[in-house]
C-alpha cells in the first residue's frame, strides 16, 4: 500500500495537476478538501490525478465532485483522469464516467479544456 | 474486531479484511469489492452512529468466510438510523455502492440500539451493474 500523500504538478499559468497517492478515504479527505480550497484561490483549471490513488470511496468522490461544484460556480474547470481500476470501478458505479468527469489520461483532461 | 468509530479505524478495517480475504484466494475485483462495501459501511458509522456524543463508541466488524463469499458484518451501538439534516458533507452514495458491490446486504437499525450491515461479497467479485454494462 502506497502511503497517502498529495502532489502538486505547474501544467501552465493557473494550470495545476494535483496527484493523489494512496487511499482517498474519510480519513485524509479533509486534508484534500484543504489542498483543493487552495488550488482553487490560485487556478482556474485543476486536473486531479489518480494514477497513484489506490482506493475511493464514496467519502473520496464526495470530496472530489463538491469542490468540482464549488470551483464550477466560480467558472473553474476540475477534472479527473488515469484513475486505477478500483476507482474507475466505483465512479463507473456511481455514473461518474460519462459527464467530462473523468479522463483516460492527463493529456485527453487537458484537450478538452 | 472493536475499533472507537473514528475517521483514522476506517482504513485499519480495511486493512485488517484486506489480510483475511487474501488467505481465502479472494480475486482482485473481489478484493477491491470488498474493500469498498467495508469503507462505506464503517464510514456510515463513524459519521453517523455516535453523532453529538462526546466520545466515539464502538466500531464492531466481523469477518466470516461463507462458500464462495466472505460475510461482513458492520455494527454499531449508537443512535440508530434517524432522518439527518442535509449539511454532512457526503453525497449519499455510500448504501447504493454497498449494493451493487454485493451478493446479498441486510441493513437492520434500532433507534438508540444501534445498525446493523450485513454484507456479502463474492470471490469473484460482483458483475458489472447493468447501467454500468449498457453506458
Amino acid at each position: 500500500m502506497k502511503p497517502f500523500a498529495i502532489g502538486e504538478r505547474e501544467l501552465g499559468p493557473r494550470r495545476l495537476a494535483i496527484e493523489i497517492r494512496g487511499e482517498l478515504d474519510m480519513a485524509v479527505a479533509d486534508q484534500v478538501k484543504a489542498r483543493l480550497r487552495s488550488a482553487m484561490a490560485e487556478n482556474d483549471e485543476i486536473v486531479v490525478v489518480l494514477a497513484d490513488c489506490e482506493f475511493i470511496d464514496s467519502t473520496g468522490i464526495a470530496t472530489l465532485l463538491l469542490a468540482r461544484n464549488a470551483f464550477a460556480e466560480r467558472d473553474g474547470r476540475l477534472v479527473l483522469c488515469e484513475p486505477t481500476e478500483q476507482v474507475q470501478r466505483v465512479l463507473a458505479i456511481s455514473g461518474l464516467t460519462n459527464d467530462e468527469v473523468v479522463f483516460d489520461s492527463l493529456e485527453a483532461a487537458l484537450s478538452r479544456s | 474486531m472493536r475499533l472507537p468509530a473514528r475517521p483514522e479505524a476506517i482504513p485499519t478495517v480495511r486493512r485488517e479484511v484486506e489480510l483475511h480475504a487474501l488467505r481465502l484466494g479472494i480475486s482482485d475485483r473481489g478484493l477491491a469489492d470488498l474493500k469498498t462495501v467495508v469503507s462505506e459501511a464503517c464510514t456510515n458509522v463513524v459519521r453517523y452512529a455516535y453523532e453529538g456524543e462526546e466520545e466515539a463508541g464502538p466500531l464492531e466488524v466481523e469477518f466470516t468466510p461463507v462458500a464462495d463469499s466472505v460475510k461482513v458484518v458492520v455494527r454499531d451501538h449508537g443512535c440508530g438510523i434517524a432522518p439527518k439534516p442535509d449539511a454532512d458533507p457526503s453525497l449519499h452514495m455510500g448504501l447504493p455502492l454497498i449494493g451493487a458491490l454485493s451478493s446479498r446486504f441486510v441493513l437492520s437499525s434500532e433507534r438508540g440500539a444501534g445498525t446493523e450491515v450485513e454484507i456479502h461479497v463474492p470471490l469473484a467479485g460482483q458483475p458489472e451493474p447493468a447501467w454500468v454494462v449498457d453506458a
